[in-house]
């Protein structure tokens, strides 16, 4: 089975990485749900509230960020290899005026 | 030396792709995500939709924890509809941003690339004046 293009990309595994932990922090969104719609008593309820429900937006948060960081990373890694063949090209330019000017 | 040895590409297709072997069903899929993915702005649009939908879902547990009194019964409202609605606003928040980035990415090295084609014209007008040069 071949590869898909997207998978080949440098940045795709910690972005599967940071999609997991986006997930990982609506499940535990739906486990603190779970949890707090088994009681009416409060004092039950804050624990799953707060480990469930903060912790798996905080998740979420932290997974979305990452993968936001991420994203411009590699973006900024395209641009730079532009960049790069950009300065190649210009270099090989002024080698080409001063051979001609060294000619004239 | 860049530490990426490969040219841009975009993260989620390359044209030059071959056809994947398959049976209808594939050829349908791939028919299919070819359409979608010629609708302009998708992914910024996917991002307002993920955001639009966490906002609708936050409305929804403002309406069913206001309708309520016992705070036992609100609980599981605010923790089910209300922290979901807000992790799906940061999700598509996260996705607006991430296309807006590759759209302006794109954009810059498209400029970038058309200064390096002028430059290689400019390269091939010069070795050719010298080469006439020479030969004068």
């Amino acid at each position: 089975m071949r590869t898909p293009v997207w998978l080949r990309d440098p940045v795709a595994p910690s972005l599967l990485l940071f999609f997991g932990v986006v997930l990982a922090g609506f499940i535990g969104i739906a486990i603190g749900w779970r949890v707090a719609a088994r009681t009416l008593f409060v004092p039950f309820q804050t624990p799953a509230l707060v480990s469930g429900g903060l912790g798996g937006l905080a998740l979420v948060l932290l997974g979305a960020g990452l993968a936001n960081v991420q994203v411009g990373r590699r973006l900024a890694a395209g641009e730079r290899a532009a960049t790069e063949a950009l300065l190649d090209e210009a270099s090989a330019l002024v080698d080409v005026v001063k051979a001609t000017r060294g000619l004239t | 030396m860049t530490i990426l040895s490969f040219e841009h590409a975009d993260l989620v297709q390359d044209e030059n792709l071959q056809p994947a072997r398959g049976g209808r069903l594939t050829r349908r899929a791939s028919r299919l995500g070819a359409l979608v993915r010629n609708v302009p702005h998708l992914d910024t649009w996917s991002g307002v939709l993920l955001a639009a939908a966490g906002l609708v879902l936050v409305a929804v547990a403002w309406g069913r924890t206001a309708g309520l009194t016992n705070v036992g019964l609100q609980v599981p409202y605010v923790v089910s509809a209300g922290f979901t609605g807000l992790g799906l606003v940061a999700v598509g928040l996260t996705v607006v941003n991430i296309s807006a980035k590759r759209a302006d990415s794109r954009e810059r090295i498209r400029q970038v690339r058309e200064l390096q084609e002028l430059l290689t014209e400019l390269r091939r007008v010069v070795e050719q004046d010298a080469t006439l040069e020479v030969a004068r």
